[in-house]
């Protein structure tokens, strides 16, 4: 069980600020959807966290201690990254032998029997597998890691819908069974929207939203009818995209709804819809 | 230290392929030599020089090995301190592991009754066991940590640091040629003069010893270079 803080971290690449000011706090055995479009700094959050960069400036924390060269909170973490760190000759049961040394908690049996579901050869060389079996082989060493947090950046990278599917069902058993944190860096909302409690949604570096999903659902709906009323219910509403056909208007509203905008539909005869998280997550994005 | 430890071991497990592939070329060398020897004897053909074929493995380890296994750990929870001990300790001991190795090597063809032409037994006469894996320890230790340097250094440099760092030697060679002229030979003199106090070659019997030692402090040198070239070491793809 572990508490990741990030405090005002900020992250730049030359002349490019890929992270600025960033500050959230990941609780204990949660799952988290870090959102974003591409190059928004989802991977540049998850390998600071990891050691992996440095930030600029601010702190991260995990159950109080820095991460940064710091063995003993890393060793709380694994990142399913996307590149390939391995080296060209190891193969699938050398890459697992190697993770149990490296995490004393490591489930070396779990892991082959995760192997064996998922129909991966561990005699095989890693350089030899396919983008979705290296994906999958990255996804058993996370799910048997041990860790208390485990960081999926583009865990279903590659995979064809049969494995997909015995992931999303791999990753909830192994969460009910062993309760730890989880982020996953995903662009198939849709997909892993049942899964996630919270999401994060960073846009160009910066952290747009930081909500359980459940009230992000509720704070995205559509409004639609006649464009004159419409615009008269949106007028100074937070709207994250708009739409018009002739006399008929689409408008999704992003804010919390009380009593009077109830009655203020109903008065101005809208329609009301709720709003798919992908399509809430491309308007949030895009606005 | 666990994790240190463990990395070390992760090192270690990496050079093997590297060392079997070394131990294959010195193989095949003293298999050519023996048939040459035997079909043609009395020729004077030497045995090729497999102490100066693992001097440029060694080097390669360094250069090529640093980065991979870099990534690796860094992806598997180990700080760059750990890293970087992990190294030393592991770099070590594939020294002091080919130094005996390529001893016995050597005494191994000797006694095969080749002429060996090797670069120890060139430099330093009379030596014995413990004398040469000494000085083997020392020359496989610089060159495997100069590898490693010259690998972080190109690591951390950006394309243009990286054109810099490979015209450097060019750029010094011609700058103490000059420097050398302009004092009538005395600068090239005096590092003739402080290469053969460092390598033991001062007094009237050739010293490994002092030669081993002298490049085993270069090593720490270069050593402390690597550590301030690692710490601050990101990902870079």
């Amino acid at each position: 069980m572990s508490i990741i803080e990030i405090k005002n971290v900020s992250k730049n690449f030359n002349n490019t600020n890929a992270l600025k000011n960033i500050s959230l706090t990941l609780e204990p055995n949660k799952i988290y959807g870090l959102l974003g479009r591409n190059g928004a700094g989802k991977t540049t959050l998850l390998n600071i966290i990891t050691n992996k960069l440095f930030a600029n400036s601010g702190e991260i924390l995990i159950d109080g201690e820095t991460v940064v060269e710091n063995d003993n909170a890393q060793v709380k973490i694994f990142h399913v990254a996307q590149k390939n760190i391995y080296t060209v000759n190891m193969k699938v049961k050398e890459g697992i032998k190697w993770t149990q040394e490296f995490y004393p908690n490591f489930n070396k049996n779990y892991a082959y029997e995760l192997a064996a579901k998922f129909k991966l050869h561990t005699d095989k060389k890693i350089k030899d597998l396919s983008t979705g079996y290296y994906s999958i082989f990255t996804l058993i060493l996370g799910l048997a890691s041990g860790a208390s947090v485990i960081l999926f950046d583009e865990p279903i990278l590659g995979l064809d819908a049969n494995n997909r599917e015995l992931f999303y069902r791999e990753l909830i058993t192994n969460y009910s069974e062993q309760p730890k944190t989880i982020v996953i860096s995903t662009h198939l909302i849709d997909e892993i929207a049942d899964v996630l409690e919270e999401i994060i949604i960073i846009k160009k570096g910066e952290l747009v939203l930081a909500q359980p999903v459940d009230k992000v659902m509720l704070m995205g709906y559509t409004v639609s009818g006649d464009c004159t009323n419409v615009e008269k219910y949106t007028l100074g509403k937070n709207i994250i995209r708009e739409e018009t056909m002739g006399r008929l208007k689409t408008t999704t509203i992003f804010e919390n709804r009380d009593r009077n905008d109830k009655e203020q539909i109903k008065e101005l005869d809208l329609e009301i819809t709720p709003v798919k998280l992908q399509d809430l997550i491309i308007s949030l994005t895009n606005s | 230290m666990n994790n240190i430890l463990t990395a070390t071991k992760y090192q270690l497990w990496t050079f093997k392929y590297q060392s079997l592939l070394c131990l294959s070329i010195i193989a095949v060398n003293i298999l050519i030599s023996v048939t040459v020897t035997y079909l043609f004897p009395g020729s004077g053909i030497s045995a090729g020089s497999s102490d100066l074929v693992t001097f440029i493995w060694i080097f390669f380890v360094g250069l090529l090995a640093s980065t991979p296994s870099f990534k690796f750990m860094l992806g598997n929870a180990v700080s760059r301190k750990s890293i970087f001990w992990a190294n030393i300790f592991s770099m070590a001991i594939l020294s002091v592991a080919w130094a005996v190795t390529i001893t016995l090597v050597l005494s191994f063809i000797s006694k095969l009754g080749i002429k060996i032409l090797a670069l120890y037994p060139l430099l330093y006469k009379n030596s014995n066991f413990v004398s040469s894996v000494v000085w083997f320890i020392g020359v496989f230790y610089l060159l495997i940590v100069i590898g490693w340097l010259i690998n972080m250094a190109y690591y951390r440099s950006s394309k243009r640091m990286a054109y810099a760092i490979s015209f450097a030697p060019f750029i010094l060679s011609g700058l103490l040629t000059i420097i050398n002229q302009s004092t009538h030979g005395k600068l090239f003199e005096s590092i003739i003069g402080f290469l053969v106090t460092a390598l033991g070659f001062s007094g009237t019997i050739p010293n490994p010893y002092i030669g081993s030692f002298s490049m085993l402090l270069f090593a720490g040198i270069i050593c402390a270079f690597n550590y301030l070239l690692i710490r601050k070491a990101q990902i870079k793809d």
